[in-house]
């Protein structure tokens, strides 16, 4: 009996190691998930979005809910793609301090990795910029950016176009 | 209420006598006429105008008359006897008296928008001022309207009531043409003023009105304003080319905008998108719902397009693109891509950005043009074939977000304050097929609009183009009812909209019997303003505090202001209480009674923890003095 009892607990134990990876691995996979949606869907409009998750900390359910009247005003998302946005607006916003006061510290140096992941990366995926070219146009880009409500002083947009000039394409 | 009526044989030789059209019989200015060659106007030759001969006032009511303008809007002054003599004899003239001449401009806009005929406007010029708001309402949206100010280029700065000395210099930069109307060449300037008003670009014509009782000739032009507007098409190459490149294209897109509205193209349009299974985008500042929001094609704003995410060819029929920003975003969204402007207006065409082909057409005519061309250049089968493969995905799209939509409806259906989304699905559940949406709302007007059916053969929508001046909407929606009686009348007013003036148009909607349904989607503050502020943090959303965006201390009583006009007034605060309200309005309704309908709705954007924080102040508390009392 009592080794029956003992291959039951470790059968238990082994069934759920792999759930809870596997639960960890899903989060993470959603949050994934809901990085790329909210790229597509989110900065058509909100082009400020990155200051935007910087400022406001929500928690999943409270995100779900922003995400239910941004529909309604016209975001493409789709039913399955909801709880993914939301996971992912939970697990990103009000992270690290705002890029404003970060990157406006005099005297501040940032590498370009560094500052192309705390500024654009939230929404703009690497393989955006792994597909485009030369200086000119990542200058074009980055100043378009700014237009758009990024927040970046001369010298890291400097920092940040030699960056991205210099990603192996 | 007075209502316009066909007038008897009786009344209308009277008529022409007091106005002057030559009959040939009847005292007065007709006696004069028969002095004259006295043409009538049915004796006219084809393109010739009639002669009418009576007083410069009457000569201007006439070639009203004569351009089907039957309905005027004023605002008190004096100095108009002559003409009101001429509007009076003509028995068939209704004046729609309005309190604050900007809500008479409002109202004479949606009278143009709703019966796209020609608006007219007259009042004094000190009240130009007063005008300009929605003038410059009127002048975004390319109504036609002609504006009238009291008093003649003559007596400008100079008569002690103001002392600029251009009257109508305040409203060069909203009017299209500006010209007096003197007794010298009357209906000659009013003509003129007409085809400005038409364009292009439509838009108002200022005139300052010095045409009184001087006794004149003047020539009566018949005029149609459905044909007044400058007709093009074009060139069968562009047409081609654009055929072509949709019929190569993976991933087209068509962008609907406000000319399609204007020239009634509706059918047209569908048909096109459907022939090819076109995917439907508007922009955020359409003026009318262009196509059905109901249609699988329908894929809502084109700044917020996700699909399809690499375009090759967009299409854009009589949007202007005037948002800058948005609409830079929308064009560029997909990357590089083919874009084709079709626009009726000359100066919109490339106006903010650089599209690859510009057309100058009608929208009517470049639907069909371009229809026909595709039409040529593919079999049957391979038109099928086109269809049915992109209309499978696009309806898959559009059915998933419109599951999406309901989700979001029902998160919080039962919420009290009211959400958005249930205002919009208890009115899309009671009001007739045909009833027609004037909104003013901030851009959570999607809530509302993408729960109603509108566009095509449903609901139709008329307003507002973002970035218009608050105070339009009700006399707005007052002047669609006056042009659309036999419809139901539905005003989507925004509280903070609302006291930008506008209780002044109660009074008209009142004394004219206007049996429309005001909404006011009460959420107590300028969310609009309040949300945009709170959106990128900063110190005031730290201290969850809003510093102008609150609308409460005093909370406002609509219901009331409603009752002092002598409207039915209905107030909900629970969503259970929604339908049963909008039942009641609809019968006053049904029964000629205009009711304010006042919803306390739920406030969208970043939560505060402060919401009712406000700078406060008190003159009452910084007295010194003792008044007596």
């Amino acid at each position: 009996m009592g080794s029956r009892i003992a291959l039951l607990a470790v059968s238990m134990l082994v069934a759920w190691l792999p759930a809870s990876a596997s639960a960890q691995g899903g989060q993470d996979a959603r949050v994934a998930r809901g990085r790329q949606v909210v790229a597509q869907a989110c900065t058509t409009c909100h082009t400020t979005l990155v200051r935007m998750l910087q400022v406001h900390k929500q928690t999943a359910e409270q995100w779900k809910d922003t995400v239910y009247f941004m529909i309604s005003r016209g975001a493409q998302v789709m039913p399955d793609e909801i709880e993914a946005v939301a996971a992912f607006l939970a697990a990103t916003s009000g992270n690290g301090r705002p890029a404003a006061r970060d990157a406006g510290q005099p005297g501040r140096g940032a590498d370009g990795a560094a500052i192309l992941q705390r500024n654009c990366q939230q929404c703009h995926e690497l393989a955006t910029a792994s597909t485009k070219a030369d200086s000119e146009e990542w200058s074009a880009v980055v100043a378009r950016m700014m237009a758009y409500g990024a927040r970046l002083t001369p010298a890291d947009q400097q920092t940040l176009i030699g960056y991205l000039n210099g990603i192996k394409k | 209420m007075s209502r316009t009526r066909k007038p008897s044989r009786r009344d209308f030789l009277a008529a022409t006598a007091a106005t002057g059209i030559a009959l040939g019989i009847g005292p007065g200015a007709a006696a004069a006429s028969q002095e004259a060659a006295g043409r009538e106007p049915n004796t006219a030759l084809p393109g010739e105008p009639a002669m009418y001969r009576g007083t410069a006032a009457g000569a201007v009511v006439a070639q009203l008359r004569a351009a089907g303008v039957r309905t005027l809007f004023h605002t008190n002054t004096s100095g108009f006897v002559p003409f009101f003599e001429a509007i009076s004899a003509a028995g068939d003239v209704q004046v729609i008296n309005m309190t604050h001449e900007g809500q008479a401009v409002a109202a004479a806009a949606g009278y143009t928008m709703a019966s796209r005929t020609l608006g007219f406007f007259f009042g004094s010029h000190v009240g130009i001022p007063n005008a300009l708001s929605n003038t410059y309402n009127a002048w975004k949206d390319r109504v036609p309207l002609l504006l009238t100010f009291s008093g003649g280029q003559g007596e400008q700065g100079t008569d002690g009531f103001e002392s600029w000395d251009n009257t109508l210099g305040p409203t060069e930069a909203f009017t299209t043409w500006r010209g007096e109307l003197a007794s010298e060449e009357v209906t000659g300037t009013l003509r003129l003023a007409i085809k400005f008003a038409f364009g292009p670009p439509s838009g108002p014509v200022a005139l300052t009105f010095g045409a009184g009782g001087e006794r004149v000739e003047a020539p009566i032009y018949k005029i149609d304003p459905a044909t007044m507007r400058v007709r093009s098409r074009a060139p069968s190459d562009v047409i081609e080319t654009t055929a072509r490149w949709l019929i190569e294209a993976d991933d087209p897109v068509f962008v609907v905008g406000s000319q399609v509205g204007v020239e009634g193209a509706y059918a047209e349009i569908v048909a096109l998108a459907e022939k090819l299974s076109v995917p439907v985008a508007e922009t955020i500042h359409s003026l009318y719902a262009n196509f059905p929001n109901d249609h699988p094609l329908f894929l809502g704003e084109l700044q917020a397009q996700r699909y399809p995410r690499k375009q090759d060819v967009l299409v854009s029929f009589g949007e202007s693109f005037t948002a800058g920003r948005e609409d830079e975003r929308g064009l560029t969204a997909s990357g590089p891509r083919r874009i084709v402007h079709i626009s009726h207006e000359p100066q919109a065409l490339g106006r903010s950005f650089a599209p690859d082909l510009r057309i100058l057409s009608d929208m009517r005519a470049a639907i069909r043009d371009l229809s026909d061309a595709v039409e040529g250049m593919l079999t049957k089968d391979r038109l099928a074939r086109i269809r049915a493969g992109r209309l499978a995905d696009v309806s898959r799209l559009t059915a998933g977000l419109k599951q999406s939509r309901e989700i979001a409806l029902r998160a919080h259906f039962d919420s009290s304050p009211v959400t958005w989304e249930r205002v919009g699905f208890e009115l899309e559940k009671v009001l007739d097929k045909d009833a027609v949406i004037v909104p003013e709302l901030g851009t959570q007007y999607n809530k509302i609009y993408r729960q109603l059916k509108l566009g095509g053969a449903n609901k139709q929508r008329i307003g507002r183009t973002r970035g218009d001046a608050l105070g339009w909407g009700v006399a707005a929606a007052l002047g669609v009812n006056l042009a659309l009686p036999d419809r139901q009348v539905v005003a989507l007013q925004g509280d903070g909209g609302f006291l930008f003036n506008q209780s002044e148009a109660l009074w008209s909607i009142a004394r004219y019997e206007a049996p429309m349904l005001i909404v006011i989607m009460n959420n107590h503050s300028y969310n609009e303003s309040r949300a945009r502020n709170m959106l990128n943090g900063g110190t005031f959303y730290e201290a969850g505090r809003d510093f102008n965006g609150y609308l409460g201390d005093p909370n406002v009583e609509y219901t009331r202001i409603a009752e002092a006009y002598g409207l039915r007034g209905e107030k909900v605060t629970r969503a259970a209480d929604l339908a049963p309200a909008l039942q009641r309005c609809l019968r006053s309704m049904r029964d000629g009674k205009a009711v304010v309908l006042d919803v306390d709705v739920a406030v969208d954007g970043a939560p505060l923890s402060q919401p009712t924080w406000y700078q406060r102040y008190s003159i009452a508390d910084i007295r010194r003095k003792r008044l007596n009392g």
